[in-house]
């Protein structure tokens, strides 16, 4: 899920930067386009001024033509040479007109036809008038007014302005269609830039609105990242002090730990140093009655003498049993492959050197190993094996057993014997501690072994059975911890 | 001849009366002197205290040493005397009541040759002492016996 989102942000970061780049590219095509229809106008603009100047030329070659008629007229009526002055006067400078015409419409040939025409009625008239006042008299009489000159001049005026109005309509022409050219150009160059910029506009409001709205999801995405942030430290910070509260009262719970052990070790060792001397008194004071009086002992003193013996040897015994209890538990322990198979067959040579004549047959299969504490589990196998040696005491042919089998991947242990075995309704009473399911008179001992095994086995994150049947043997297994035991 | 000394370190009147039983049952006929407590032991074998003035060039052919002692512990006589030139070759056997592996432990540690456990049973006990006698007063060469009977 995670990876989708970072592939949409990714894709509208791209969105954002292609929409960017969009907007810069349209900005410059329509600046582009706008700057070149406004050249365009420009151009435009300057036709219709120079199609003005043009019209303005052709305003003042009428007037002086108009002045020329006006002075030919004069003339007519009143036969006076100085008129005809002021028709060649006009004509000059309808003549240097021309030539300025001529110079501004070099690019229009039909103006230029024109002026050509123009410029022959203009000679025309020249001569004309150099006629009438050639042949003018010195003096001037209304008789004398050359009529037919008079006429032709008028003529070629008409014909002038005729040749002049045609031209001025086609500049007209012409400026009201470059007018229009050059508005229409001016207004495609505002029409490109006003939408040119809407649409750079609109763009920038897009892009800017959602790089605004990206901002503030990133700020909302920091903002929330912070605070994450912060309650990761704030959680981390907790879990110190947690940590600290928790290997304080671990340390609290190790020292206390470590006190009662000592307790418990300076208990052990006074019950080992002080318990024992006065059953040794008690022992060996009988003993001392039973060897110095004899004589005077009857045979009932003796048996009392022996019972008080007994008595104190037992709880010696018990003692020493409640000890090595007290040590399975306290004791540090190593983990180290165990020759288990050495060790049965050690203990069994030492039942069988304290039982010489008698005749049992162990079967401990070679090289079984385990993962424990080699002494803790000589403790086990001694317990195990020494029970299996007691309770075949009074079989004829004995047998005890020493073996591992594969249980679901597990290594498990176990001491067979074919002894007396036991009711397995008690079986559950088997691994307490002074408990004990035979008579101390048919079988010696205290009931701290099956509890010891169990301690041990148990420190070694194992489990341990019983199985049996009354007169049929007992079968008593165990298991090591699982990852050493599903190895071998 | 000089007397041949067993020094017998107990506190315990009970367990001194049985230990004396149990050497003069197995016929051992050495003087034994007991010290009942660490103190008494020093001052015997360096010629202090009750014991000022005593010829300190005879010394135990062996010491029957407690651990649980009043005033100065049987460890603390055993260092003691193992720190001297006089007594640091004595042998001395630790007879105690426990079999606690620190006190073994501690016992070999600082020097002792023996280390044997008080058996409850008394016929077990007089077994023990009757090995003891055998092993350390007969069958065992001693450094000053050597010495003492070169001159």
């Amino acid at each position: 899920m995670g990876e989708d989102k970072l592939g949409k942000r990714n894709l509208t970061d791209r969105l954002l930067w292609i929409g960017l780049a969009a907007a810069i590219v349209a900005a410059v095509a329509i600046a582009w386009y706008a700057d070149k229809d406004a050249h365009e106008s420009y151009a435009w603009n300057n036709w219709v001024a120079h199609t003005q100047s043009v019209l303005d030329a052709l305003d003042d070659a009428q007037e002086n033509s108009l002045a020329a008629l006006s002075s030919i007229q004069n003339y007519y009526q009143s036969g006076d040479l100085k008129s005809l002055d002021s028709v060649s006067n006009s004509i000059s400078k309808l003549k240097r007109q021309s030539v300025v015409l001529r110079s501004l419409t070099q690019d229009n040939a039909s103006q230029q036809k024109r002026l050509e025409q123009f410029d022959r009625i203009e000679r025309r008239m020249t001569a004309l008038s150099e006629n009438i006042i050639r042949s003018a008299p010195a003096f001037s009489q209304p008789q004398s007014i050359r009529a037919p000159e008079a006429a032709g001049l008028s003529t070629a005026v008409y014909q002038l302005f005729e040749q002049l109005y045609q031209m001025s309509a086609a500049e007209r022409r012409l400026l009201t269609e470059r007018t229009a050219r050059a508005r229409a150009t001016s207004r495609q160059s505002t029409t490109a830039l006003e939408i040119g910029g809407s649409i750079v506009f609109l763009w920038l409001l897009i892009v800017g609105g959602y790089a605004f709205l990206t901002t503030r999801r990133l700020t909302d995405i920091a903002r929330a990242l912070a605070v994450s942030e912060v309650a990761r430290v704030t959680e981390r910070k907790r879990v110190a002090d947690d940590l600290r509260a928790l290997s304080e009262s671990e340390r609290r719970y190790a020292t206390q730990l470590e006190v009662v052990n000592k307790e418990l070790e300076a208990f052990s060792y006074s019950v080992s140093h002080d318990l024992r001397a006065p059953l040794r008194s008690i022992d060996g004071f009988s003993s001392a009655l039973m060897e110095d009086y004899a004589d005077k002992l009857d045979e009932q003193a003796n048996s009392h003498l022996r019972r008080i013996r007994a008595a104190a040897q037992r709880m010696a015994q018990l003692i020493d049993d409640l000890l090595k209890l007290a040590f399975v538990t306290r004791s540090e322990m190593r983990t180290e492959a165990v020759d288990l198979s050495a060790l049965a067959n050690v203990i069994l040579a030492e039942c069988q050197t304290g039982e010489p004549l008698r005749q049992v047959e162990c079967v401990v299969q070679d090289r079984i190993m385990g993962q424990g504490d080699p002494h803790l589990l000589r403790l086990v196998l001694e317990n195990l094996l020494g029970n299996a040696w007691k309770f075949t005491g009074k079989k004829q042919q004995a047998k005890i057993e020493f073996a591992v089998a594969d249980q679901d991947g597990q290594a498990v242990y176990f001491v067979r014997d074919n002894g007396v075995g036991f009711d397995m309704t008690y079986a559950e009473k088997l691994f307490g501690a002074f408990q004990r399911l035979h008579a101390a008179a048919d079988f010696p001992g205290v009931g701290v072994g099956l509890a010891t095994v169990q301690r041990i086995i148990r420190r070694h994150g194992g489990r341990v059975s019983a199985q049996a049947a009354e007169g049929q043997g007992a079968t008593f297994s165990f298991t090591l911890e699982v990852n050493h035991g599903g190895q071998q | 001849m000089k007397e041949r000394v067993i020094l017998l370190v107990e506190d315990n009147a009970d367990d001194e009366a049985l230990t004396l039983r149990a050497l003069k049952k197995n016929n051992i006929t050495n003087t034994i002197v007991v010290a009942r407590n660490g103190v008494e032991a020093l001052d015997y074998l360096f010629g202090t205290g009750q014991y000022a003035g005593r010829d300190t060039s005879v010394q135990p052919e062996l010491i029957l040493l407690d651990l649980k002692l009043p005033k100065v512990d049987g460890f603390e006589v055993l260092r003691k005397l193992r720190a001297d030139e006089r007594t640091k070759l004595l042998a001395v056997v630790i007879l105690t009541s426990s079999n606690e592996q620190q006190d073994i432990v501690n016992g070999y540690g600082l020097g002792a040759n023996s280390y044997v456990r008080k058996p409850v049973d008394f016929q077990h006990f007089m077994d023990a002492v009757r090995q003891l006698g055998l092993y350390w007063l007969v069958l065992n060469e001693r450094p000053f016996a050597g010495l003492r009977n070169g001159r």
